[in-house]
């Protein structure tokens, strides 16, 4: 027993990491949701598109593997060009597939986001190649920082980035939801679109900008994981979309703050399954945290019943 | 022309039509002959191996695609977990029959282990996963499928079991009945066969009373439980029928590859299987055949593979829902059918379907005398039944009688509560408290479907009928619950299954004739959503009443009707009390109508009754006048 | 009386798909004036809204505000132009506080102090909204949800307030606070368009009403002369045969 508690601080720093990441991802999901009702396959993919943006980035600003310029600043680049690319993917995304659908059935949008999906990592297969592309970190980082410990707990220069970089643009996004007029338009439209309509509210461009921030920071979630592990490829998206999701689904989808404690939540659930099971049964935790809840609880933790009306 | 003239001409009809059904019938067999041919012929007409490959595969996934088609197709149910069956039973196959397990079962044993024993999951699988709507079944399908994959891959530690990422292979040669299949040519052959099979048992179940129904739970699944469907039981039947096809398909998939991989059976072939299904449009057996044969040969005609491939398959989805959601061939056969014109004769001049389609008997309906008349005998009550809508109260203590063959008005403003108490007999949701007694039974609590089978149908409001089937289709689907025959019935066209087809078409064109020539002749296979509003209406009625129901429930029926086409329907229902002894309660806001055909009207406003009796004394009640008009400022 | 009318519809048509909803209506409202829309059950009063708010499209016929046309204008133009509309039900957003709700209500605007003022006139109309001003709208009871769909919409500054069905779902306490919601509002100077099932009510703080029957206009009077007019039973419970 003691030696799980020894572990136990480990695993929280290691559970908020990742969960900060799923967090970011699982957003994207929720508020695309909350908008339109509908389940934006294609997420994972511009997830991994970001990341591979990221990677551009660094390739670009590197001779021999060494950056050419101050760290922060090629650390800044990565994440803010990979937020840019993957905005404008998610607004073509939903002008030019979602949008047509938006009077067609449900089947016919989830069939086409699965279209998306598998357009987009395929396209990414096809051009980037299967194997994975490295992140060479270890030249932005001092020597001293790479790793070191606090009390017994392991903590490295990239984790602490990794938190604090998804902890400030989930608070950048509470700010803007909560206090600026755009926001409040955002979760107005979510809540009636009709009404918000009726106050003058233009739905269309509403969400345009849901996919544009909810993209930009799946975006930012794929470069920073291509830093914190070093690596990326045309896969990864998969595995994270259905993470992020099964994220949004336990914080109750279609709610901005569910899907961020939803994200922590699932990062320590995994963090901590890890001290007694298997590394490679490590996903099988978040598909069965998703089927439970899904089947007993389909409105999460901070979501609501509805009913159909007759 | 006089009288005599219509009934030759009704003859002549006959037996233009007999003529026509022998020369179907003749095409039919021939068009069987073809087929056998080509299939006997084409393996010896194949280039090389590689085509001959390409043949075998292209039959594979015929039956996987039809087999996804059953439960996507015809049921309309999102299910990303159908790779994991197609997976299941070739590791099936795999540990029964090679060296793994040194088990060797004989494959007309392991064939059927596979589909049956996959078809066992897929029922478990489907069970779990009922409840959950569209977008969340797709998900959940989806984590089973990650999982089963990550049990193939993993499972080799510490026991072996599946092979973990090498697979399992050097599989045992088919022997059936001491007859080797090795060679590619035998191969062809052993798979298309089972493929005619999987063919034909589709078109069977397509046009069955399962086909119906899946056909109802995909266009409006409340409606189809409402006329008597079992929603649930209806689509885990779907998900084990899917799950059974692939798990055979599997079984056979695994023998011609002569080994299995967690990679054969991943996200790729599902998405692959979807592709084939949508192009050719969903349900359409047709159109996932020509999907499937082309999606397995065209990539063949691209130099590149993998990604690229892949890339076009992403591609095809999202622009088919853009611009063709139906597929290819959806629609088809209704572009088919609007071309014929039996209404036009030989001369190729128009005729009016009521000239056409004379019949006698339906006059004979106008004319008869009224048998049946309100009784004594109360056949439901509502007892004290209250329906609290999380703190807006909907029905506030309501208790009323219905009698025997009597025809019950419920009035009143609107949001009073009347189609509330619709969906409450009829078992759309609970009453919060009280109870529904009808003939002495408590049914309160009851799912939509068994008010139906104890005898009590209903309209819509607001008119759902199943747009895309036809008339005679909409009808059929009402005869569900009266029909037993299950898929070994329909699958070997048992006597029963005949039987009760044969059944069910005369009482549904009877039913259907009740409404003159409106809704028969050429409108029989017209879908339901080219017909004219008014007679949309009367389908719905028509529905209705093929359920074999005592009560009928008509919420408005004339609404949106004009004067003439209400007068109509006011007497028809008129008449199904009188001649035919159903017992009806109606809601309408058309007072005149009301007065004209009902027995007693009882108003609520508010959810609670505010008045019963005849129509003079409720029409001229102050407080019902005052609840249309308005409460006057106090 | 304004000789020049806030808001006017002539000889509309609207149909739904091909079946005719509307028949050669017109209306009036001049600034100022409380006037009613009245009828039964599928009479055309949520079709005359559509029509007005551009969510349907007139075949035939003219929408005008305040003499420009709006017939055929998307609906969020037609909204910035100056309608403004409680919808049926209320529809106040239930997670945004009663103050972000007022917010919405103001959305359209660029003078920031302006709005500033006027919410806090709304809240000195409204004294209940003010104590539950950082609550979430499902919160509030039945009253004060009606208060706040109200503030909402006369937060827009709207040349003309339409109403949809205000008693619908209300219980009759709530009708009475509703409607003397309402006449408070026109006594403010406020042009509000009502449409009505409840007819009683809604003529009692009206000045004019019309009177609509499967589609068309039956009658077009004075409030006082409908509610005496014996053809009103008429028209509303089912009309003659």
């Amino acid at each position: 027993m003691d030696v799980y508690l020894e572990q136990l601080p480990q695993q929280l720093v290691n559970g908020l990491t990742i969960g900060g990441v799923y967090a970011l991802i699982a957003v994207g999901y929720t508020m695309v949701y909350g908008i339109l009702s509908m389940l934006n396959f294609a997420h994972g993919e511009i997830y991994m598109i970001g990341g591979f943006a990221g990677w551009w980035v660094l390739h670009l600003l590197s001779r021999n593997n060494v950056p050419v310029m101050n760290s922060a600043i090629v650390i800044s680049f990565m994440i803010i060009v990979a937020m840019g690319v993957t905005a404008l993917l998610g607004v073509a995304v939903e002008r030019f597939a979602y949008r047509p659908l938006r009077k067609a059935p449900r089947m016919n949008l989830l069939l086409s986001a699965l279209g998306v999906s598998i357009f987009l990592q395929n396209m990414v297969l096809h051009y980037q190649g299967a194997k994975a592309r490295f992140f060479f970190v270890s030249a932005l980082i001092p020597e001293s920082l790479r790793v070191f410990h606090v009390g017994g707990v392991v903590l490295s220069f990239m984790r602490i980035l990794v938190i604090s970089v998804t902890f400030l643009l989930m608070a950048l996004l509470t700010v803007l939801v909560k206090k600026t007029k755009v926001g409040k338009a955002m979760r107005a439209t979510a809540q009636d679109s009709e009404a918000a309509a009726f106050m003058g509210i233009d739905v269309d461009r509403i969400i345009v900008l849901v996919f544009l921030i909810g993209s930009a920071l799946g975006g930012a979630a794929g470069a920073l994981v291509g830093l914190l592990f070093t690596q990326v490829d045309y896969y990864v998206g998969f595995q994270a979309g259905l993470k992020g999701f099964t994220a949004a689904v336990l914080g109750g989808i279609g709610n901005i703050f569910g899907a961020m404690l939803g994200g922590i939540l699932l990062g320590l659930f995994e963090s901590l399954a890890t001290t007694f099971f298997p590394a490679t049964y490590k996903d099988v935790v978040s598909f069965v945290i998703l089927i439970l809840v899904l089947i007993f609880r389909p409105w999460g933790l901070m979501g609501e019943k509805i009913t159909e009306k007759v | 022309m006089g009288f005599d003239g219509r009934e030759d001409y009704g003859k002549g009809l006959m037996e233009n039509n007999l003529t026509k059904m022998h020369w179907t019938r003749n095409t039919r067999l021939v068009l069987y002959g073809a087929v056998v041919l080509v299939l006997l012929c084409v393996p010896h007409v194949m280039p090389n191996n590689y085509w001959l490959r390409i043949y075998a595969l292209t039959g594979l996934y015929v039956m996987l695609a039809l087999g996804l088609n059953v439960v996507a197709g015809f049921a309309g149910l999102l299910d990303l977990a159908y790779v994991a069956f197609f997976g299941m039973g070739g590791y099936i196959f795999a540990f029964l029959s090679s060296s793994h397990f040194n088990v060797h079962f004989p494959f007309l044993l392991v064939l059927p282990i596979a589909a049956f024993v996959t078809m066992g999951f897929g029922f478990v699988l489907g069970s779990t996963s009922m409840r959950l709507k569209g977008d969340y079944l797709a998900i959940v399908t989806l984590a089973f499928s990650q999982i089963f994959k990550l049990l193939l891959l993993n499972l080799d530690r510490p026991v072996n079991i599946t092979g973990g990422v090498n697979g399992i292979y050097n599989l045992d040669p088919i022997n059936i009945l001491g007859f080797r299949v090795l060679s590619p040519v035998a191969y062809s052959y052993l798979i298309w066969f089972f493929a005619i099979l999987v063919i034909l048992g589709s078109f069977r179940l397509k046009k069955s009373r399962y086909g119906r129904g899946w056909e109802a739970i995909r266009e409006d699944e409340l409606a189809a439980e409402a006329m008597g469907v079992d929603t649930t039981r209806m689509k885990l039947l779907a998900f084990a029928g899917g799950a059974f096809i692939a798990g055979g398909t599997g079984a056979l998939f695994a023998s011609f590859q002569d080994s299995v991989f967690p990679n054969n059976f991943d996200f790729p072939q599902l998405v692959i299987a979807y592709c084939m299904v949508i192009l050719g449009g969903l349900g359409n057996i047709p159109g996932v055949i020509l999907g499937a044969v082309v999606l397995s040969i065209l990539p063949e005609f691209l130099r590149e593979y993998g990604a690229y491939r892949m890339m076009s398959y992403g591609l095809i989805l999202i622009v088919l829902m853009a611009i063709r959601p139906q597929g290819l061939l959806g629609d088809f056969g209704f572009w088919m059918r609007k071309k014929k014109r039996p209404d036009q004769d030989e001369t190729g001049v128009l005729r009016a379907s009521t000239e056409l389609y004379y019949d006698e008997g339906s006059e004979r309906i106008q004319a008869t005398e009224k048998r049946y008349s309100k009784s004594d005998r109360v056949i439901l009550e509502l007892k004290k039944v209250t329906q609290n809508f999380g703190g807006l109260i909907a029905i506030d203590d309501l208790s009323f009688q219905l009698f025997q063959r009597e025809i019950l008005s419920i009035i009143g403003p609107n949001g009073a509560g009347k189609t509330t108490v619709f969906n409450i007999i009829s078992g759309i949701y609970p009453p919060s408290s009280g109870c529904v007694v009808f003939e002495g039974t408590d049914m309160t609590g009851l799912k939509s479907h068994q008010v139906v089978r104890a005898g009590i149908a209903r309209t819509f409001q607001t008119l759902r009928l199943f747009s895309k089937m036809t008339v005679l289709d909409n009808v059929k689907v009402g005869q569900f619950c009266r029909t037993k025959a299950g898929p070994l019935s329909i699958l070997l066209h048992l006597p029963r299954y005949k039987r009760e087809e044969a059944e069910t078409e005369r009482k549904v064109r009877e039913t259907l004739g009740l409404f003159g020539t409106r809704l028969t002749g050429y409108r029989f296979d017209q879908e339901a959503i080219f017909l004219s509003y008014a007679n949309r209406r009367r389908l719905e009625i028509a529905r209705a009443i093929s359920t074999n129901a005592k009560i009928l429930l008509l919420d408005e029926p004339s609404a949106g009707m004009n004067p003439q086409e209400t007068v109509e329907i006011t007497s028809f229902i008129k008449s199904l009390r009188d001649v035919y002894g159903y017992t009806v309660i109606l809601i309408e806001h058309k007072l005149q109508v009301v007065n004209t055909i009902s027995d007693r009207v009882i108003a609520l406003d508010y959810g609670r009754k505010i008045a019963e009796g005849c129509y003079e004394d409720v029409a001229n009640n102050e407080q019902v006048i005052e609840a249309y008009l308005g409460r006057k400022r106090r | 009386m304004a000789e020049f009318p806030i808001l006017e519809l002539e000889h509309v048509d609207t149909y739904y798909g091909n079946i005719q909803a509307l028949y050669d209506i017109n209306i009036k409202i001049y600034e100022g004036e409380l006037v009613c829309l009245l009828g039964g059950n599928a009479s055309g009063k949520s079709t005359t809204l559509k029509t007005i708010l551009g969510v349907c499209r007139p075949r035939r016929g003219t929408v005008k505000l305040r003499g420009e046309r709006i017939d055929g204008k998307p609906t969020k133009t037609i909204i910035m132009k100056g309608v403004a509309i409680v919808p049926e039900n209320r529809r106040i957003f239930p997670r945004l506080t009663v103050l972000e709700n007022m917010e919405m209500g103001a959305y359209l605007r660029t003078d920031g102090a302006q709005v500033e003022r006027d919410i806090e006139r709304m809240l000195a109309l409204f004294p209940r909204l003010k104590e539950r001003l950082h609550r979430p709208g499902v919160t509030l009871s039945g009253g004060e949800q009606q208060m706040l769909a109200m503030a909402r919409a006369l937060l827009s500054d709207p040349d003309i307030l339409l109403m949809d069905e205000p008693s619908m779902g209300l219980s009759p306490l709530l009708v009475d606070q509703q409607f003397e919601l309402i006449q408070r509002v026109k006594e403010g100077g406020t042009t509000v368009f009502v449409v009505e099932q409840n007819a009683n009510m809604a003529l009692s703080i009206a000045d004019r009403g019309y009177v609509l029957q499967t589609g068309s206009i039956a009658l077009a009077e004075t409030a006082q002369n409908l509610l005496s007019n014996e053809m009103m039973q008429k028209a509303y419970l089912g009309g003659e045969t």
